[in-house]
């Protein structure tokens, strides 16, 4: 048998269960459970019980086993397989007049649920009831229990006993006393007095609308420790379950009419008498602790309150609200149109087109003559090749190819341009190959179109690749490298990507020893497999990770900011061709590191891509962090977000588990010599990440980034920012498309506005019906700093089943302040 | 004359409009669209660099984006600081030591700035 499981409390348990011929043997509990479970045969058909009681459920039959009648079921012997699910709950009294069936056998009641419209809404309202369960909403016990009752009102149009025909006011009315009464001793005495019949009469009419006596009644909805009939009161069943009772029943009445959600099933005369009770008693305790004091809700001022909460009530109803993903836009070929007016920046400043029907580009490029270069990326995400290009621009969408890469071993992600030693014109320009199909290389490529790889093999196969570069002041080439995975585990995320099957070995590589935590996952085989997998972290699908194991750190390595020497920077003693493709890390604990950028006063800023809620390990909520890269820090990855560990609340999916740690401690900084580069000093303390300096919106996917040096273009010193935008549903759901902007950053501050936005609309102007931005994926700075350039890479559709780029889509913009050159 | 409503009742009728009223509006007005916020005030200048930090990435300039808009929501300060102090639905709670009072002030105060823009 495999199960799946969900407990809502000491009273709410809900799941599937699946019986097969592999499966273990029979489930028999001869003394049954404590309350009821009810029993939707999903798909083939199971035994229950045996000898004369025994019967066969079949597809779209419903069971209730009332408390302790015996439990004794599995697929039935015609039949491979028995799929059901099933509630264990109690009834209270609400709902005990929605479990009067028909006896199938053993005590076990049921019948067949001959429509099928029934049978579908029973079905939904069973899995919503597990659903519900599972999100972090406070009131999801309310929710689930509403869901319950739903299936049960829905079995109750197909019951013989139909609740409705064989209902009495007066029994109703002992039912509530029943309920709401469970201190008080009862007799049959005082019930018949309270509903003003004699006690035959009452005994009579009882068994005729509930089909049990009230002490079986009693019995059966586990409220036995009414004083009358303490004597049968089972030993395990104390003060505290029966309180849960009483409160589960008030709840389920409190919860509707507190949000103004009633139930039609509630009889008016019931409704008001548990209403009334429920004042003064403080709310169940499956609930969470209520800010109110417990008189609140007996008062006008409540009315007020709940109208004031109502927005914040509603706001945290996140598993419910609509999704609006940037992406949505279809998949259907369509001309682009351009124009400036259609994007909104700050007074005082227009932006133009420059060059369009570019296919992918992802870079721009200065050279010393102030000449400018787009890379042509030659890969979009959907396995969409095309043939990686340095283009110059020689004009409104007039392009000049310097170079294009003979093998197709895209995206090229950026390009650096390093002035040449014959003077202007006469420079180097060095590429980051992403190296989807053979692993990440930088290269340098000359003016000639020459293309030389002076690094190789760079670990790119994965989800992320090989990004940058960027020239530093001391001469050096700087780029990034990109994770396999999202947070540290290689999952079915990774096949739906499609590496996993060209790369089944492939994993995340640390830079330097860490200590494992032993924490694996286990997904169903995502080789094609029948069975499961169990992956732990930096190891191949399928390996698991044990307690304390030590991964060795090499170089090159993943999530890292390496550099290697450019040769031909004028002016840079020692830096030669003995030196060329000489590899040093510089940091890492990044998970995607795409923009890198210096800042006029030399520091070195980096834009890490953050965690996304897919995979085995989905991380919610964790921004695009911009960081000031120092050498030899770690900067969080696999296990934090910022200076925040991802077992934090707040990185907990809302339908998922609270990610765990990988490592079992940070690796703590590494000594930076060349000698010993990407080891553990010895002596070190773990050492944290440190803050990021800017923040950036979750899944706006920042991915340029450049310095404003000019006064003629304004705000000297910030960072600008293209935001490519959103890849929902893949990478998670947002309630409205996030990115498709260019942004300014104070990093001093740490504040980031908002520069250049579609007027039409949140996402990519394809979405909203504009003619403005895209996917704006880099940005850069005329050398004279006037004029702020941005590549946008074109239209990207999204969908449940992937990403869908259009060529020839791609554009070129320039922005300036009005009247400037 | 309110208190005179029943007050489930009055639950009821007014719950429409505040669900109209919660997810109809847009929430853009950032720079470029309403022209900057004016964050002359201390406390609303440390409010931003606040809410930067902390809110920011899911109520993108007070937009909606993993989250809901914050920035057209007339709701008093006392509920904003009720929200961020215990958490809703999937906003995880901020205790005293991850946002004290003085930050959640400022934070409010920015917010309040924000919903005047434009």
């Amino acid at each position: 048998m495999r199960s799946s499981l969900s407990r809502f409390g000491p009273e709410l348990v809900a799941g599937t269960s699946h019986y097969s011929p592999e499966a273990h043997g029979p489930t028999l509990r001869p003394q049954g459970l404590d309350n009821w479970v009810l029993n939707l045969t999903l798909k083939g058909a199971g035994r229950v019980n045996a000898g004369k009681d025994g019967f066969q459920a079949e597809t779209g039959d419903v069971l209730l086993f009332p408390p302790r009648v015996r439990h004794d079921y599995a697929q039935a012997p015609t039949t491979g397989e028995w799929i059901h699910a099933w509630i264990y709950f109690n009834p209270g009294g609400r709902l005990a007049s929605l479990v009067r069936w028909p006896v199938r056998g053993g005590g076990v009641l049921g019948f067949r649920l001959a429509d099928p419209a029934a049978r579908k809404a029973v079905r939904l309202a069973m899995e919503r009831c597990l659903e519900l369960y599972r999100s972090p909403h406070p009131n999801r016990l309310a929710f689930c229990a509403n869901a319950l009752e739903e299936a049960l009102l829905w079995c109750d149009t197909q019951n013989p006993f139909k609740s409705g025909s064989g209902s009495d006011e007066r029994i109703d009315q002992a039912v509530a006393i029943l309920v709401r009464g469970f201190t008080e001793p009862h007799t049959a005495d005082s019930l018949a007095r309270a509903c003003h019949l004699s006690v035959s009469r009452f005994a009579h009419l009882f068994r005729s609308v509930t089909g049990t006596s009230p002490l079986r009644y009693l019995e059966s909805a586990g409220m036995e420790g009414a004083g009358a009939s303490d004597r049968h009161q089972p030993p395990h069943q104390g003060n505290q379950q029966r309180s849960g009772i009483l409160r589960s029943a008030l709840f389920l009445q409190g919860f509707p009419s507190a949000s103004g959600i009633r139930s039609a099933r509630i009889p008016p005369a019931i409704a008001r008498s548990l209403t009334r009770e429920a004042a003064g008693i403080s709310l169940s305790p499956m609930l969470p602790p209520s800010p109110f004091p417990e008189r609140f809700f007996g008062y006008p001022l409540t009315a007020f309150a709940l109208c004031g909460l109502m927005p914040v009530l509603l706001a945290s109803c996140y598993a419910v609200r609509p999704t609006h993903r940037g992406g949505e836009i279809g998949k259907a070929d369509r001309e682009r149109a351009y124009s400036g007016a259609d994007i909104a920046l700050p007074e005082g400043y227009v932006m133009e087109t420059v060059a369009t029907g570019l296919t992918y580009p992802t870079a721009l490029v200065f050279d010393d003559t102030g000449g400018l270069y787009v890379v042509e990326s030659g890969y979009a995400y959907g396995d969409d090749y095309a043939i990686p290009r340095l283009l110059k621009v020689m004009g409104p969408d007039l392009f000049s190819t310097v170079a294009a890469s003979p093998d197709s071993n895209g995206p090229w992600t950026g390009a650096a341009y390093v002035p040449g030693e014959a003077g202007k014109g006469h420079g180097t320009f060095y590429v980051a190959e992403g190296g989807h199909k053979k692993g990440g290389r930088i290269l340098r490529v000359g003016g000639d179109g020459s293309i030389e790889p002076l690094v190789e093999n760079l670990p790119s196969f994965g989800d992320h690749h090989t990004n940058g570069p960027s020239l530093g002041p001391d001469g050096m080439i700087y780029f990034g490298q990109g994770t396999a995975t999202n947070s540290g585990v290689v999952g079915e995320d990774n096949a739906k990507m499609g590496w996993l099957r060209d790369h089944p070995e492939y994993h995340d590589t640390p830079c330097q020893d860490v200590t494992l935590s032993g924490v694996n996952y286990k997904t169903p085989d995502a080789r094609g497999g029948n069975g499961e997998a169990e992956t732990g972290a930096f190891s191949a699908y399928g390996t698991k990770a044990a307690e304390g194991q030590v991964i060795a750190g090499e170089i090159p390595c993943n999530g890292a900011i390496m550099r290697i020497p450019a040769l031909g920077s004028r002016g840079k003693p020692g830096h030669n061709d003995a030196a060329l493709g000489k590899l040093e890390l510089v940091a890492w604990g990044f998970r995607n590191p795409f923009a890198l950028g210096f800042a006029p006063d030399g520091r070195l800023f980096a834009i890490d891509n953050g965690y996304d809620e897919r995979g085995s390990r989905p991380i919610w909520g964790a921004g695009e962090l911009v960081w000031e890269v120092h050498q030899g820090r770690w900067y969080g990855w696999p296990d934090y977000s910022g200076d925040k560990s991802v077992d934090h609340a707040e990185f907990t999916p809302p339908h998922g588990e609270r990610p765990r740690r990988l490592l079992q401690k940070p690796p703590g900084p590494w000594l930076a010599t060349q000698a010993a580069v990407g080891r553990t000093a010895p002596e070190a303390a773990p050492e944290l990440p440190p803050a990021p300096a800017a923040v950036l919106p979750v899944h706006a996917s920042a991915d340029g980034m450049d310095f404003s040096t000019s006064e003629g273009f304004g705000y000297k010193g910030q960072a600008f920012v293209a935001e490519f935008g959103d890849m929902a549903p893949q990478v998670g759901k947002l309630l409205e498309p996030v990115g498709f902007k260019i942004v300014r950053v104070d990093l001093a501050r740490g504040v980031a506005e908002d520069f250049a936005v579609n007027r039409k609309g949140g996402g990519p102007a394809s979405r909203g019906g504009g003619k403005g931005l895209e996917r704006p994926i880099a940005v850069r700075f005329s050398p004279d700093g006037n004029s702020l350039y941005v590549a946008d890479f074109g239209v990207l559709a999204m969908d449940a089943k992937g990403s869908h780029a259009h060529p020839r889509t791609g554009a070129i913009w320039r922005i300036r302040k009005a009247g400037g050159k | 004359m309110i208190a005179g409503l029943r007050r489930w009742g009055m639950v009821m009728a007014l719950a429409p409009f505040f669900l109209v009223w919660l997810l109809g509006c847009s929430g853009r007005r950032s720079e470029p669209l309403r022209g900057a916020v004016d964050v002359s005030d201390p406390q609303v200048a440390h409010g931003q660099q606040v809410y930067m930090s902390r809110c920011d990435k899911c109520h993108p300039g007070g937009d909606a984006g993993l989250g809901p808009a914050l920035n057209n929501k007339p709701l008093p300060g006392f509920m904003v600081s009720f929200q961020a102090r215990h958490g809703m639905g999937a906003m995880p709670a901020f205790t005293s030591e991850e946002l004290p009072r003085p930050d959640l002030d400022a934070v409010v105060a920015y917010l309040k700035a924000l919903r005047r823009n434009g």
